[in-house]
């Protein structure tokens, strides 16, 4: 599926520093228009030093001719404070097929001599990207570049584009990364038609209305800046929803999730019809397998392995899946191509599956959410037939009329058939169904089925260097993570880098002397690192003393919250997690422990950290568990999550002390 | 600098970028402003700490000129940098150390190395200790001159306060990959004894745990 809002996708952060390759052409003598100037000498929003550029004044002008024709006019005018504010001066427009621009300006306003002005003709043209997939789309940009973009100074523009929707919504996203003075939206209607608003992250405003029309506006609605692992920016970015009727009745327009899911699921009929090679496929795959978890898992294993991920996105092909047959003979297709896919592939089996589709990042969506196209993803809710009670299915919702479903990402390469990866847990998606839409919570998983456990056997000579075996375990996304990392090595030099990177993450110096991989193909199976080291110099020596870290490898503290910013939005975790360490270090002869670091018990309910050292005999026993518990730590909790990362840090360094034996 | 009972490193540092170090980056902030020129530095002497520290630049060093150092003061506090050992406080003997932690970690090189241009860093540091606590213990000093990259750090225990003393020089622009083993086995070293512990003795009053 597309971005969720085409204009704002990374495809054109890209592409927008593409075209600063071309040149902006000025025009002596262009003005610019009065609602720039208008401005020019207004207020700004309130801003600190930071603050790249104020946006002055925007507007949005919707004209709704019929149900297959809207007008958009859109002016908006910058004030840039700070160099980085340039990046105003690039005005980047989404057409394609069903969107025609009409037309596009842009003037900047100097703070001293004569305003400039760049017209339809100074724009370029370019694709959009996709960072780490392919995809080809007719979808394309029109980029125009306003000179003199400049810390001081004020740029604006003006753009009208006329587009033959598929449904019958619009966004108004008026909170940004900088501070908006004014921000105002109209909506036209045609005679007897209606509109229905709802407001996202932001109380609502009641419009001036007049006939047909209705005119919003909102003012200084501060800046959105961004924090690390904060939520979604449409998880809590000020917008307004707004779906149009037309006279006599709903067409494509998504009052409710209920709409919503209707109208997908009309986009979804006669793409899940079978074929005969598919049928054959089904046949091929399943006929071996035994019980129905096992069928299941097959059919999903070729889905995932043998379909490549490329998304072809033409027109409506951005939100409708290609037909299950084509999906399979090209061995192609995107997310939602491979979910009608394996749903056609379990239907043969008898199998219902439905599809779901979702935002891949929890919190854009939620249960306050009003129903609009927030999603950028589609996977399957797979109908479990009775019976089924294999262990490994643990992605379940049981539903009241459904039944018991099992969610599925096919698109995941890596992710164990039952699972779920991180980013869809607890996530909420649309559940389609021929009966209409159901907004659902996927299930979270429990903590330890993302985990890491590994275990050391070492020892230590007199001249401090530490040798001996680790194995590691790895579950979840710690495994599809490392999976990914190495899904394009072939040369054992290579395999061996991520194993490389976690030593040098805690070793000063270390020398591998053996190293092998577990399960890197058996995606069912937890992935493994078995490996040997030498690690010169690993304990120091400190007079007759000797001085051992415990905390051999593996980081789980974070300086993410070592700011003097306040912070302002909730921490998000990734997905829940449990990690263990187990390290049992033979200290050498004639040296027995002096002194041990104390244990530590840090229970914050979000996340948890122990660990302890104790001796037994000549061996030193680290042990330590880190788990994530809770996926969101509030704003008001980021204090108790930042002492719990000073207190995993402080650990990670603590020493043991060993002296010569008596 | 300052070390606390509870183990946080804290006092002023002053950084001189000499030559080409102050040039390049002149040169990198020369379109920024102000407050994105003082992000700058202090997320440079964040980089150099390897465990989370915080940064305030104190100063208004010289972005314009350019047959002078470029001089940035901060202050700077590094929470937690003394660790516990039961009843002994440890501290290694580098603090700005972080660059070069995680230099040709792996085993196997394919391509030249390639250095933008030689340097030198020297660090020199003061620490006061807390009223009370005394020095058990200061690692040997190190050197290791190995023709074209040379490092040396040195712990002394002087009156109420640790001397710190660390120099590392990289002086080649590029090597041949036959040489990466030898200069994997130099950064080792480097880290190594970058990791080298000073051993505190709390007073009794103070003694943590």
């Amino acid at each position: 599926m597309p971005a969720t809002n085409p204009a704002r996708s990374l495809a054109v952060l890209a592409m927008v520093a593409g075209a600063f390759a071309f040149p902006a052409r000025a025009h002596a003598g262009g003005d610019a228009p009065a609602w720039m100037h208008a401005v020019v000498n207004a207020p700004p929003p309130n801003y600190d030093e930071k603050t790249d550029a104020v946006l002055l004044y925007s507007e949005t002008n919707v004209t709704v001719v019929s149900a297959d024709k809207i007008k958009t006019q859109v002016r908006e005018a910058y004030k840039i404070l700070r160099p980085r504010g340039r990046e105003h001066g690039v005005v980047s427009v989404y057409f394609g097929r069903d969107r025609k621009i009409k037309t596009i300006h842009g003037w900047c306003i100097p703070a001293q001599g004569r305003d400039y002005e760049v017209k339809d003709k100074d724009a370029i043209e370019v694709s959009p990207g996709m960072e780490g997939a392919d995809l080809i789309t007719d979808a394309k940009y029109r980029v125009l570049r306003i000179p003199a973009a400049d810390p001081g100074n004020i740029v604006g523009y003006e753009y009208e584009f006329e587009e033959q929707p598929f449904f019958l919504q619009d966004t108004w996203r008026f909170q940004e990364t900088d501070p908006v003075r004014e921000s105002h939206y109209s909506l036209q209607l045609p005679p007897g038609w209606e509109y229905k608003a709802s407001w996202m992250n932001h109380a609502e405003v009641k419009p001036a209305e007049s006939g047909n029309l209705a005119q919003w506006a909102v003012n200084n609605v501060p800046g959105l800046r961004e924090e690390p692992e904060m939520p979604p920016r449409d998880g809590v970015a000020g917008a307004m929803v707004v779906t149009f009727f037309p006279a006599g009745g709903a067409l494509n327009g998504f009052a409710t999730w209920n709409d919503m899911g209707k109208w997908y699921n009309s986009l979804l009929n006669g793409r899940m019809e079978s074929s005969p090679a598919i049928k054959q496929q089904v046949s091929a795959l399943t006929a071996s397998q035994g019980a129905p978890f096992l069928k299941m898992q097959a059919l999903a294993q070729f889905v995932q392995r043998d379909i490549r991920y490329v998304a072809i996105e033409l027109g409506i092909g951005g939100w409708q899946p290609h037909p299950a047959p084509e999906v399979f003979s090209h061995r192609y297709g995107d997310c939602k191509d491979k979910a009608t896919l394996l749903r056609t592939m379990l239907n043969e089996l008898g199998i219902d599956a439905y599809h779901v589709v979702i935002y891949t990042e929890r919190g854009a969506i939620t249960p306050q959410t009003p129903a609009h196209h927030g999603f950028n993803h589609a996977i399957l809710a797979i109908k479990l037939p009775d019976g089924v009670n294999d262990p490994r299915v643990v992605a379940t919702l049981q539903h009241p009329k459904l039944g018991r479903l099992l969610f599925f990402d096919p698109t995941n390469e890596f992710i164990p058939f039952g699972q779920l990866p991180g980013y869809l847990q607890a996530n909420y998606g649309l559940l389609v169904t021929p009966q209409g839409g159901e907004l659902v919570q996927l299930p979270q998983q429990p903590s330890i089925m993302n985990s890491i456990q590994r275990t050391a056997k070492l020892s230590l000579d007199p001249n401090g260097k530490l040798k001996g075996e680790v194995q590691e375990r790895r579950l979840g996304e710690r495994a599809s993570a490392e999976r990914w990392r190495l899904r394009t090595t072939t040369k054992d030099s290579d395999r061996i880098k991520p194993i490389e990177d976690l030593l040098g993450g805690s070793l000063a110096s270390f020398y591998i002397t053996s190293a092998s991989l577990v399960n890197l193909q058996q995606t069912e199976q937890p992935f493994g690192f078995n490996y040997s080291f030498e690690s010169p110099n690993y304990a120091k020596n400190a007079g007759d003393l000797i001085l051992v870290r415990p905390r051999v490898l593996g980081q789980k503290g974070s300086g993410l919250l070592e700011t003097k910013e306040p912070r302002l939005f909730p921490i998000e975790f990734e997905e829940p997690a449990q990690d263990s360490d187990t390290f049992e270090i033979t200290i050498p002869p004639g040296y027995v422990v002096d002194d041990l670091p104390p244990p530590v018990d840090a229970d914050y309910g979000f996340a948890s950290y122990h660990s302890k050292t104790v001796v037994r005999g000549n061996i030193v026993d680290y042990t330590r568990t880190f788990e994530v518990k809770e996926l969101s730590v509030p704003v008001a909790k980021a204090d108790d999550l930042r002492k719990f990362y000073r207190i995993i840090a402080s650990d990670e360094r603590n020493t043991v002390v060993l002296k010569p034996a008596p | 600098m300052r070390l606390t009972e509870t183990g946080d490193l804290e006092g002023k540092v002053t950084v001189t970028y000499t030559g080409l170090e102050g040039m390049y980056q002149r040169l990198d902030e020369r379109h920024a402003d102000d407050v994105e020129k003082k992000k700058f530095l202090e997320e440079r002497v964040k980089r150099q700490v390897p465990v989370a520290a915080e940064v305030e630049l104190v100063n208004q060093p010289d972005w314009t000129g350019s047959e002078t150092p470029l001089v940035a003061e901060y202050d700077l506090k590094i929470p937690g940098w003394a660790v516990n050992a039961g009843r002994r406080v440890v501290l290694p003997a580098g603090v700005f150390t972080a660059v070069e932690k995680h230099i040709f970690e792996h085993a196997n090189r394919v391509h030249p190395i390639y250095f933008k241009y030689p340097y030198q860093n020297e660090d020199d540091i003061r620490i006061e200790l807390p009223a009370g606590w005394t020095v058990s213990s200061v690692p040997p000093a190190h050197v290791q001159d190995s023709h074209v990259v040379a490092y040396s750090i040195q712990a002394e225990n002087g009156k109420d306060a640790l001397h710190l003393s660390r120099k590392l020089t990289v002086d080649f622009l590029i090597l041949e990959p036959k040489y990466y083993p030898a200069l994997r086995n130099f950064f080792q070293v480097v880290r190594s004894g970058d990791e080298e512990q000073i051993v505190l003795q709390p007073g009794v009053a103070s003694a943590r745990n």
